[in-house]
């Protein structure tokens, strides 16, 4: 897969640019929206990380050229703006998603994946996750560790759930209180709340065992995995 | 391009003049135009008096034309005689006598019938040679004969008068003009002193010197009252400047905390050689620090909206007891921690009209805050009722959050809300919280007309308490688009 960034900020980009190799993308950098345009006329890309500020023109200016010079790839927005003006005048001008700086980068490999998966089957919802002994049946509710079944909530059942979709991947806070807690609001203190909850589920799930899954990566989130050999 | 001065004192000078001429040279018409007409009644009341004279004088001689006595009662130093032009008619219009002065001159053209026949007729006529003229005519019998007598008299002396009235004070205008303009310049100048030296005043304070007040001497007259208006505008000018300036340097000091940390951590990093486990453990508290930045930036840019007024309200009607579960579904888990129970009261039909995020975020952040400094198994309660005693018909949902806490200090109360405030600044790191949970809460609550506030309970802790207008029932359940809320918002610079 390969993905054009156009940012202006090279130490962002470079850090973004490394993020994405590790993950398996190939990630091309653009300093300007002009070496954008040339990058995108010489290769194909899959997808297009756009910075808005960024010199000469503004991204939501490259973008609309972009648009009308019928490139149909996704576009991801970057950007250090989030009132809602700015937000609807990107997907105005055809972005198909925004990120708001500073963003993790779970958060921003969770927007690349779910756009390049976009228009292809989704993952049928009443899925059965495994992970190592622990298993987890979306449809009976039933989650089980090796023989031994699981008492989880509600809560819990869910954050299990979406940690066990993103099995191998570190999801940030800002992830789970979005797409867990469907909290919309950006400024809702629930980190420990988050935290709490976490530290239950590892009660539950790994305590009793002497195989732990489920790691905290300080700093930026959680990432159910099994133990590297 | 008009013409238009700069000074208020030269446009009010100029303007006193125009008028005060105005009202002059309509008085100098006035005066001329009475006199003159004044001049022409005593005229006429002579000429009268000239008529009968005359009658008596005129007879007719042998030889049957007719005469006038010219000798009898002749003053020629008198003007009425001397300008006295005469004519008479006999009945059939032929002239009998025509005086001197006169001339062949024809006195006052056609005869109209019935002139002079009942009493004096007094007229502005004119001689044949147009010579304007004041005319009487009058019918009188001599010798048993009806003879119609016409006097005149000249009018230009008349007119003469009266233009010579009018060009002395024509000439005495500029004079009066000048006088007038002097004093008025000085009168205005004198009134607007006091308004200059406002002014003056007003500009030597800065922005640094907001403190400052004016001076007032009399607060009851015009410039008292600008003044005050002026120092009350000041006064808010000044407590808006030191709020900037406490959240300016509250902002930079808390921002310039984690920073502080992350340096430090990175520094001290370097300095030493570690094994990939320690560096993961050093980066990872970096991010720490970085997260609490994040979320310090987008509290400060939450607030520095709703500051602008730029936040929109997504306005729906829901019930009280709602948004309190909402808030309790997200918090239950940390009061459990601590082993605190929360216990919800009151009544469930309770609507509101507002932004359920805003609303919520509100009580999220008050019930938060009780949870954090509770201590562990206490019991947090939630109440909410109607209330209905702030103004007449207006009934409004009152939410009391109670906790056992430690209270807070009656000087401190005021201040919970402020933006970075805390009671204990101990505690703050630890707690976690930025300090700006309240403070939007205040926020998210004022702008829908409500008040947030704090009070001591007795033998308890504190308790936070919100009131907010209610809905007077259910009217569309479920978000709307965004509307108009049901009460007048008050500023929303309210936080």
């Amino acid at each position: 897969m390969r993905i054009l960034l156009v940012e202006d900020e090279k130490k962002l980009a470079n850090a973004v640019s490394q993020g994405l190799n590790g993950n398996g993308y190939e990630v091309t950098i653009a300093g300007s929206g002009e070496e954008g345009f040339y990058l995108l006329h010489r290769q194909p890309f899959d997808l297009v990380l756009l910075d808005v500020m960024l010199p000469h023109r503004s991204g939501i200016e490259v973008l609309k050229d972009l648009r009308s010079g019928g490139f149909k790839m996704p576009v991801l927005i970057l950007t250090s703006r989030d009132s809602i003006e700015d937000r609807v005048l990107g997907l105005d001008a055809g972005a198909d998603d925004y990120l708001v700086k500073p963003f993790a980068s779970p958060e921003l490999l969770a927007r690349v994946r779910a756009l390049l998966r976009r228009g292809r089957v989704e993952r049928p919802k009443n899925a059965k996750f495994q992970v190592s002994d622990l298993e987890l049946d979306v449809a009976s509710r039933i989650a089980r560790r090796g023989s031994q079944l699981l008492d989880l909530t509600a809560r819990e059942f869910s954050l299990l759930e979406y940690l066990l979709s993103n099995e191998g991947r570190v999801v940030s806070r800002d992830m789970l209180a979005r797409d867990v807690w469907k909290e919309t609001s950006r400024h809702t203190p629930l980190d420990n709340v988050i935290d709490v909850q976490i530290a239950r589920l590892r009660k539950k799930i790994d305590d009793p065992f002497p195989e732990k899954l489920l790691h905290t990566v300080r700093g930026i989130g959680f990432v159910l995995r099994k133990e590297e050999e | 391009m008009r013409l238009r001065p700069h000074h208020v004192r030269t446009r009010l000078m100029l303007w006193y003049i125009a008028i005060f001429g105005a009202v002059l040279i309509l008085y100098v018409c006035a005066a001329s135009v009475l006199q003159f007409w004044q001049l022409t009644r005593q005229v006429y009341h002579g000429a009268i008096e000239d008529v009968e004279t005359a009658e008596g004088l005129l007879y007719f001689g042998q030889d049957g034309r007719l005469l006038m006595r010219e000798d009898y009662h002749n003053h020629p130093e008198s003007l009425l005689l001397i300008d006295r032009m005469m004519q008479v008619f006999a009945p059939d219009g032929s002239t009998l006598y025509r005086n001197d002065r006169l001339g062949n001159r024809y006195l006052g053209g056609q005869i109209f019938p019935g002139e002079g026949e009942s009493g004096y007729n007094e007229r502005m006529g004119r001689l044949s040679d147009g010579t304007r003229v004041l005319l009487i005519s009058h019918v009188h019998s001599i010798d048993g004969r009806p003879l119609l007598i016409r006097l005149a008299y000249d009018i230009a002396p008349l007119e003469q008068r009266a233009a010579q009235l009018v060009g002395l004070l024509l000439l005495a205008l500029p004079f009066a003009l000048g006088i007038g303009g002097f004093a008025g310049y000085n009168i205005t100048r004198r009134a607007l002193t006091p308004l200059e030296d406002l002014a003056r005043r007003t500009e030597q304070i800065t922005a640094n010197r907001l403190h400052d007040r004016l001076p007032i001497e009399n607060p009851d007259d015009e410039l008292g009252r600008i003044g005050r208006v002026l120092n009350e505008l000041l006064g808010r000018l000044e407590y808006s400047f030191d709020q900037l300036r406490r959240f300016t340097s509250d902002a930079s000091h808390e921002l310039r905390t984690p920073l502080a940390a992350l340096r430090s951590v990175g520094e001290t990093g370097l300095q030493k050689e570690c094994t990939p486990e320690e560096y993961r453990d050093i980066i990872g508290s970096m991010l720490e620090e970085v997260t609490r930045l994040t979320r310090m930036v987008e509290s400060l840019l939450t607030i520095a909206r709703a500051d602008s007024g730029e936040l929109k309200l997504a306005i729906s009607t829901f019930t009280v007891l709602d948004l309190v579960h909402e808030a309790i579904a997200l918090v239950d888990i940390l009061a459990e921690e601590k082993n605190q129970s929360l216990t919800v009261s009151g009544d469930p039909d309770i609507f509101i009209r507002g932004d359920r995020i805003f609303l919520r975020q509100a009580v999220l952040n008050v019930l938060h805050n009780a949870v954090k400094y509770s201590p562990t198994g206490s019991t947090i309660r939630i109440s909410v009722s109607r209330s209905k005693h702030f103004s007449v018909g207006e009934s409004r949902a009152i939410l009391e959050i109670v906790d056992e806490g430690p209270g807070i200090r009656e000087e401190d109360q005021p201040r919970v809300f402020d933006r970075f405030y805390r009671v204990d600044e101990g505690r703050s790191r630890e707690t976690g919280g930025s300090g700006l949970g309240l403070a939007i809460a205040k926020w998210a609550v004022e702008i829908h007309g409500g008040q947030i506030g704090v009070r001591n309970v007795p033998s308890e802790g504190c308790c936070f308490f919100m009131s907010i207008p209610a809905s007077p029932s259910e009217v569309k359940p479920g978000p709307v688009a965004n509307g108009e809320l049901p009460n007048p918002l008050p500023s929303v610079k309210a936080l």
